[in-house]
């Protein structure tokens, strides 16, 4: 299988971004509810999703995820990598199904409240604290308020950026002359 | 349908377009808002607005191994400190407000945590007042305990204190 260094470099830089963006939200206390944050390095998680393949996506939040919580927690890795991808896949589905009939907002409002249940309930079941499952509906609410945040950002990112641009970094206009 | 699945497996040059075309809102948002919406309002009824059982026991766990430091029995206004932690935890009395203090060496650090706990009959509570983590998460976002099934974690000192029904094992101060 050919993998196009063009690729690979657009790939590398919203991976780096992605773990910037999550260094640094790390240095500020969570929002509200106990473990919710912003969740801004998904900005570019979805942009992976949007411009590259499905595989680029997920390599994209194992690769953040695991040396994000190295270079930060390590014990938080669990939580997050399995939140991770059980979002990363439904964004995938989603767009890959029906983007135009579905707006970017909303798909990032679900997976974002997908996100923050799935680690609260990973976070119950290996910590054995079930009590932590009374804050669900704060962790939700959290999350919508991320996910609008993270869908707008998303919004005017595609809105700003030419296709053009983004299709002669992956080299389609070889392939195709549409 | 084996094409179909493959499809959503490949790149598409058309995602790139689309979502530049795509707009703020379209009519099958709804769907979805109406998913989110749907979750919450269940997690709201399960969570929240269900009947919640009055305070009546309180453990403090040491999650770096799973040992209990600490038990606190609401109605029969007692606390027990385990053997094992016996030299960590050192309490203050002011009427029936009782303050644990719990110093541990975790990585070679000390991590001090302060938990107030009041037996006082209609004010029962136990909150995070005092720890030297960065975060304090503990204390700032975590509600108090005033129920039953609630709970209070120190994720970098790994503490976590729960309300969970008593054992009855308690001795009487």
């Amino acid at each position: 299988m050919k993998i196009p260094a063009k690729r690979i470099a657009l790939l590398s830089m919203l991976c780096a971004m992605s773990l910037i963006m999550f260094m640094i939200e790390n240095l500020f206390p969570a929002m509200f509810v106990p473990g919710a944050k912003m969740g801004l390095s998904n900005i570019f998680t979805m942009l992976a999703v949007l411009w590259l393949s499905p595989v680029d996506a997920i390599v994209l939040v194992i690769i953040r995820t695991t040396l994000g919580s190295l270079f930060t927690n390590v014990s938080t890795l669990v939580y997050s990598l399995t939140a991770g991808l059980v979002s990363v896949i439904f964004t995938l589905l989603v767009v890959r199904t029906s983007l135009g009939k579905v707006s970017l907002v909303a798909v990032s409002i679900a997976s974002a409240v997908l996100h923050n249940l799935t680690q609260n309930l990973v976070y119950c079941l290996i910590s054995q604290t079930p009590e932590m499952m009374g804050y669900m509906p704060y962790l939700a609410l959290a999350g919508i308020l991320a996910g609008t945040v993270v869908g707008l950002a998303v919004f005017v990112i595609t809105k700003t950026i030419k296709p053009k641009t983004i299709l002669k970094m992956l080299d389609y206009e070889n392939t195709d002359n549409q | 349908m084996l094409v179909a699945f493959l499809g959503i497996f490949a790149r598409k040059k058309d995602l790139v377009f689309k979502a530049q075309k795509s707009k703020l809102f379209s009519i099958w948002d709804l769907l979805l808002y109406g998913l989110v919406l749907a979750i919450v309002i269940v997690l709201f009824a399960v969570f929240v607005f269900s009947p919640q059982q009055a305070l009546d026991g309180l453990e403090i766990v040491d999650q770096t191994n799973g040992q209990v430091v600490l038990t606190v029995d609401f109605s029969n206004k007692t606390y027990r400190i385990s053997p094992n932690y016996a030299q960590n935890v050192s309490v203050e009395k002011t009427g029936e407000i009782y303050q644990f203090t719990i110093s541990r060496q975790l990585n070679g650090e000390l991590c001090t945590n302060v938990v107030e706990v009041s037996l006082q009959n209609g004010n029962q509570y136990a909150k995070m007042i005092e720890a030297n983590c960065p975060t304090h998460d503990c204390i700032n976002l975590f509600e108090d305990i005033v129920a039953n099934d609630q709970a209070i974690v120190c994720a970098p000192h790994r503490l976590k204190i729960v309300s969970t029904t008593t054992s009855g094992e308690g001795i009487i101060i």
